[in-house]
């Protein structure tokens, strides 16, 4: 059975999209062989930053023929009362291609009918490859793409030629102007072409003669395997970061490694930079030596031996520059205390209308004293967690940042080390800017947790406060960020640090002050927050009805610390024994019950409500008590005890009686029991499916 | 290569290749694309092939003429190939030969690098060129200009002269490049970076500089009113160096920034607009040309 060969020559695709887009097109196109019912047995893909291919081998040279049904005349017309044809059964078999003893007699919804079963001959390969092809070709995706010329084709990069060949055949299609052929190209400089392929098969040893190692996996272990052995000319280990390897594999089609130095003298910069202008800026991969940094790295160049010696050359000289730059901005940096920096946010806005990022540190140091009041930190890690807060913001101003943006709080932290800061200080400075983005390291001290939960805390405050509210997909400032950056450490620290959400929030809204544009701040916040504590547990894999039953018990901002345990404690007891009847009793009393009646118009008579009256005398202090040490598991249990007197009530009693002032003290029983579930969660918004 | 023989290699190359050489602009803007060869002529569907230098001034990147390899203003060399032809990637490797770069000896990459103005609703998609690890080139495939799609696309190449040439002659500060035969790059321009370093970020008066901003603002907008698009186009460039000026004093509020650079925005939609239907009025003369031809 024939091969099939598809490649996609394209002009350099970004890095980042080289391997999903190969799995994709192995994905889509066996989805597509085996729609169309040619399956090849085994597919073969590779992609560099110049081309997507794909060999399917094994592939039927045609569909197979199939059978459709037809539906045809209603039986007692194709048929005589002797079970005979008639012409109109003739004529149908005859316009079917089948014989008319081949007709099928069926009942169906709406009469008996006779049916046919024409052969659908199968289609050759080729044949529906050109149609397959180009659909397949166009429904990759990508992050983003673009399109070119006049072509209305979008692609990650303009498409530049096609190879399709099924064995020696070409299959000919046409996409955004390019007509599909049997010639690719090789490398850039190395082996252009174009080289003609005669069959399918030939394709990986064709590129690879023309300086194309196209199969992604080899091309990485040689990166790897080449920057190695470059690193111990040095006598030095790469620094193989994942993310770096895979980037520079998809850089180049021809990899050849090169080890580079630099002047020693740039080893006085502090670590982070270093790595940060090789890695992110320039993609070198740095060399240590018993795990300090040398003055050397390993750079891979798209290209063979040939002028290895002025590439070398060149990219040391292009990254003396960069660290020269570096060095004069650390130095310039260092020529004032961190401290010193920090007076220069005075020239830095936060917001326009609310003032400057000194003041902004201003209302940190203050949140910072609450916090830690509230946290009840001893007096010394007080100290530390202010000043940290006083320091926290001081290398926005630094050229550093200004320059490595990414740097921002590692190089506040490597600076406050180099002014004698005390090291927990250090910490929560380079900490508090976690978690960056979802799935991110959160604050490892409790200092850096406490500045990361003010500094959100202080952000939310101003922007809610002058009316900023993130809708819909618009949110300029991330502010759902920052929330849920500030929910995921409270979480991380509910046990040992436990924080008042709303409180937090409060003293950070009185930290702007009196201001006539916060009118409404309370309002938006609350609802703001509240939307996101309700997030923030359906992310976390709450379910709906039990994030509704215990969201509805607050207003304003969620004491989010309370309303995870509540959510948990409902999960739990969901799947307990005792649920049932504890919802049972919730749900009888809050059905009937008048939503509003809770104080009984004339003392208790009937021994059913009398002894529902004792239940509930003997359980609200308990579920009080409870309820104030947030033991809601067990508040939840001790509720469901309630269920045998509930129940007694509704057989001994009716509750609705005609007489209103029965019906009163029965419905004000009831809403005792409302209440006191009330006070763990609101049941009456589970979705409990009951058996019948 | 002299920096001034660069710019007569490029014009040689790009004049041959079939490209206007066109002028630079006289009004400050921060970079080649402002100029209207490139922000006008890449809407609407006639044909256009333009090279020129543009001094692009960024005032928020100046260092006072102390940096070696940072400067206030730079030259572009600025080339527009629209529709982008197909083999766009090799006539540009070409320009490189053609300025004595081996590139079986080098290391050329396109490493992917988008680029957007936002004050002007113009973005692409494209590379950063790397020579040797040198970024050398911003290579980009302009998909929206003033907020108009631009159909077909125009490919842009602008090349950063003083990076390039620093590469080419190897030297470690950009003020030691040779511009002409003993006339270095310092020698005609460190002056000019020390003091506009100095007036960009302590001088500038905030105050008169907002006020300068709404002014053009209104100029813009009376010429627009008018029908001038041109006129209206160099209020537009005003207004995105004000915007310019003030962010390099650290005037500006990441609100206050969002905000300018949305007035800068709908005012460069406006001229984009009523540049298509002035061309179109016309009947898109250079389409017929193409058609001629």
């Amino acid at each position: 059975m024939p091969s099939l060969l598809v490649e996609v020559g394209t002009e350099e695709l970004p890095a980042r999209f080289v391997e999903p887009t190969r799995a994709q097109l192995e994905e889509v196109v066996r989805a597509e062989l085996d729609r169309e019912r040619l399956s090849a047995r085994e597919l073969r893909t590779w992609a560099t930053p110049r081309r997507l291919a794909l060999l399917a081998q094994g592939v039927p040279d045609r569909q197979p023929d199939t059978e459709r049904e037809v539906r045809g005349p209603a039986a007692p017309v194709a048929f005589d009362r002797q079970g005979r044809p008639t012409a109109a059964a003739v004529g149908f078999a005859r316009s079917q291609g089948v014989p008319v003893d081949a007709l099928e007699r069926r009942s169906t919804p709406a009469g008996e009918y006779v049916f046919a079963r024409p052969r659908v001959p199968g289609r050759p390969a080729l044949e529906v490859l050109k149609e397959l092809l180009p659909r397949a070709i166009t429904s990759l995706t990508f992050p983003k793409t673009m399109r070119w010329a006049g072509h209305d084709v979008r692609f990650a990069r303009p498409v530049r030629w096609i190879v399709a060949l099924l064995d020696d055949q070409v299959v000919p299609f046409e996409l955004a102007g390019v007509r599909s052929g049997r010639l690719t190209y090789g490398h850039r400089q190395l082996s252009p072409g174009p080289h003609e392929l005669a069959r399918a098969e030939e394709y990986e040893p064709v590129l690879r003669r023309a300086y194309v190692l196209a199969d992604r996996n080899v091309r990485r272990a040689e990166v790897v395997r080449q920057v190695q052995a470059c690193a111990r000319e040095v006598g030095g280990e790469a620094e193989l970061t994942d993310d770096l390897v895979d980037e520079v594999t998809d850089l180049v089609e021809w990899p050849t490694a090169f080890l580079g130095r630099f002047d020693p003298e740039f080893l006085e910069l502090p670590e982070p930079v270093l790595v940060t202008v090789m890695r992110h800026h320039q993609r070198y991969f740095p060399v240590r030596r018993s795990g300090g940094l040398v003055s050397a790295f390993v750079g891979v160049r798209n290209g063979d031996e040939v002028g290895l010696e002025t590439v070398r050359e060149g990219n040391e000289w292009v990254l003396r520059a960069r660290l020269v730059d570096a060095r004069f901005f650390y130095h310039e940096d260092r020529r004032r205390p961190l401290e010193e920096w920090g007076r220069r946010l005075e020239l830095v806005t936060f917001h326009e209308k609310l003032g400057s990022m000194q003041e902004k540190v201003g209302r940190l140091v203050v949140l910072c004293g609450w916090l830690a009041r509230h946290t009840e930190l001893d007096a010394s890690q007080a100290e530390y967690l202010q000043r940290a807060a006083a320091l926290c913001k001081a290398d926005l101003s630094t050229h550093m940042v200004g320059e490595f943006p990414e740097l921002q709080g590692v190089i506040g932290s490597l600076y406050a080390r180099l002014d004698g800061e005390r090291e927990e200080v250090c910490q929560a400075i380079e900490e508090h800017h976690r978690p960056r983005g979802a799935g991110d390291r959160l604050p490892a001290t409790d200092l850096g947790a406490l500045l990361a939960v003010a500094d959100r805390a202080d952000t939310l405050a101003g922007f809610l406060g002058i009316g900023i509210v993130p809708t819909g997909s618009a949110d300029p400032y991330g502010l759902r960020r920052s929330a849920s950056g500030l929910l995921d450490i409270l979480h991380d620290r509910l046990g040992r640090l436990p924080v008042d959400l709303a409180a937090l929030l409060e003293v950070a809204l009185q930290g702007y002050g009196e201001r006539p544009e916060f009118a409404g701040a309370h309002r938006r916040l609350g609802e703001f927050l509240a939307d996101r504590v309700r997030a923030w547990l359906l992310e976390r894999g709450f379910a709906h009805d039990v994030v509704n039953a215990v969201l509805s018990g607050y207003s304003g901002v969620p004491d989010f610390v309370d309303a995870v345990a509540r959510a948990d404690a409902l999960t739990e007891f969901r799947t307990q024994p005792e649920f049932a009847s504890a919802y049972e009793a919730f749900d009888r009393a809050y059905r009937i019950w008048d939503k509003q009646t809770r104080k009984s118009p004339s003392p208790l008579e009937e021994p059913a409500e009398l002894g529902l009256d004792r239940a509930l005398a003997r359980a609200e202090p308990r579920v009080e008590e409870l309820v104030r040490s947030r033991a809601y598991l067990q508040a939840l249990a001790h509720l469901g005890g309630l269920r045998p007197e509930v129940a007694r009530l509704f057989d001994e009693v009716l509750v609705n009686d005609p007489d209103p002032q029965l019906r009163a003290r029965r419905h004000a029983l009831l809403g005792r029991v409302v209440d006191l579930f009330w006070k763990v969660a609101h049941l009456e918004h589970l979705v409990v499916t009951r058996e019948a | 290569m002299l920096f001034q023989e660069l710019i007569l290699a490029l014009d040689r190359f790009w004049s041959e290749y079939g490209c206007v050489l066109q002028q630079p602009y006289d009004v400050e803007v921060g970079a080649g694309t402002k100029h209207p060869a490139t922000f006008l002529r890449a809407l609407g569907p006639e044909p256009w092939k333009v090279a020129y230098v543009q001094f692009s001034r960024r005032p928020q990147d100046a260092r006072y003429g102390d940096n070696p390899n940072r400067l206030g203003a730079y030259y572009q060399y600025q080339v527009i190939l629209k529709p982008s032809p197909e083999d766009v990637q090799e006539v540009y490797l070409r320009s490189l030969e053609h300025l004595g770069v081996d590139l079986r000896r080098h290391d050329v990459r396109f490493v992917e690098d988008d680029w957007e103005d936002a004050s002007l609703g113009a973005w692409g998609v494209g590379w950063e060129v790397w020579l040797d690890g040198m970024e050398i080139t911003q290579f980009t495939y302009f998909q929206q200009c003033g907020g108009l799609d631009c159909r077909p696309v125009c490919a842009e190449i602008t090349y950063g002269l003083e990076r390039l040439c620093m590469y080419l002659q190897r030297k470690s500060s950009v003020f030691e490049l040779e511009w002409a035969p003993g006339v270095t790059y310092g020698e005609l321009r460190r002056r000019e970076e020390v003091e506009w370093s100095r007036y960009g970020f302590e001088v500038a008066d905030v105050a008169r500089l907002r006020t300068l901003f709404e002014a053009c603002e209104q100029e813009a907008r009376a010429a627009l009113e008018a029908g001038l698009v041109l006129p209206a186009h160099d209020y537009v460039l005003k207004c995105s160096h004000l915007f310019n000026l003030l962010d390099a004093r650290g005037a500006l509020s990441v609100s206050e920034r969002a905000s300018l650079i949305g007035r800068c925005r709908r005012l460069a939609r406006q001229v984009a607009e009523a540049y298509v239907r002035q061309r179109q009025e016309a009947g898109f003369p250079l389409l017929r040309e193409a058609v001629r031809a």
